[in-house]
């Protein structure tokens, strides 16, 4: 890949990446620094050459790290549950903040996978990009997607 | 006798809200929910429930869009770019010290600074409770061929009251 088009895909993607990671993390500079480090890999992987879905790939890389950080929280940090308490942007009047953390309960109760589908289903993903992230066989997103949709419309009012 | 065309399962409704079904499932799913007002109706729920989740989502993907800072998203890739040339030219090491976490605390208000060498190792008693975190070094060449190094450190603020 040459490096103007990975600079491009840097400029094109790093937001949405870091959002991903932020729906683990809830930490911005966690998340931050997971994306950066996903595109960083991917420089040093050739630039990418060998890779042929390089924008999965990076996501790809981001899950397994958000997923090894969330479990690294979980182990060593007693506070790492943060769903019931979490209130990084208070000064938001707009948005219901025990809506949000009800939704946040929720989604903390899905497993990494689901998560990480529900997620990517949002951000527009199509099913084969997302089981390249998850490294899941496509045929089987579909039915964890909706399994996954139907918890948390049950848990979510 | 004739068999009773089986009902669409619930991840091929919502294949089929997704645009995700392949012609042949596509054109049997259609055939049936033309004929079985059960499925036209579970269909229906089924973006009902699709539009709730997508609208819960939207909450959270609010939040984060509030946290982007350009800035510092610039720097850090250009941070980035410098850190991989030197490895891959081979004229110096990415220097990035492998702190453990302080048992029992965590990491808040993270900056990035810059330092020189010198102010380069990690203070974990200084007075105001700054750490450093990680620390990239960046080598720089003027025209004439001289280098100089410095360093960027995350510091982060060591809050001691959680658990």
């Amino acid at each position: 890949m040459h490096p103007m088009d990975l600079d491009q895909l840097y400029q094109d993607n790093f937001t949405k990446v870091q959002s991903f990671c932020q729906k683990w993390t809830e930490d911005a500079d966690d998340a931050y620094d997971i994306a950066q480090e996903s595109f960083i890999e991917l420089m040093n992987r050739n630039g990418g050459g060998e890779i042929t879905n390089p924008i999965s790939w990076v996501y790809r890389v981001a899950y397994n790290r958000c997923v090894n950080r969330h479990k690294f929280n979980l182990r060593f940090l007693a506070s790492s549950d943060t769903s019931s308490n979490i209130n990084p942007f208070a000064d938001d009047g707009e948005v219901n903040q025990e809506r949000l953390r009800e939704v946040r309960r929720a989604i903390h109760k899905l497993s990494h996978k689901e998560r990480a589908l529900v997620t990517l289903y949002k951000m527009g993903f199509s099913y084969a990009e997302m089981a390249h992230v998850v490294e899941m066989n496509s045929a089987s997103v579909g039915k964890t997607l909706t399994r996954a949709i139907d918890k948390l419309a049950k848990w979510v009012k | 006798m004739v068999a009773k065309e089986k009902c669409v399962k619930e991840w091929a409704l919502q294949s089929y809200i997704d645009g995700e079904l392949d012609t042949d499932s596509l054109a049997l799913v259609e055939n049936h929910l033309r004929h079985c007002s059960k499925c036209a109706q579970r269909l229906v729920e089924r973006k009902q429930r699709v539009a709730k989740v997508l609208d819960a989502l939207a909450l959270t993907h609010r939040k984060t869009a509030k946290i982007r800072n350009p800035k510092r998203h610039m720097l850090l890739w250009a941070v980035g770019v410098a850190a991989s040339l030197l490895i891959a030219l081979a004229l110096s090491g990415v220097f990035v010290p492998d702190y453990e976490v302080v048992e029992g605390s965590i990491a808040q208000q993270c900056e990035w600074v810059e330092v020189d060498g010198e102010n380069l190792m990690p203070d974990f008693e200084s007075p105001n409770k700054l750490y450093r975190m990680r620390a990239i070094a960046i080598k720089e060449f003027d025209v004439e061929g001289n280098t100089s190094e410095r360093y960027l450190v995350k510091q982060c603020q060591h809050n001691d009251q959680v658990n």
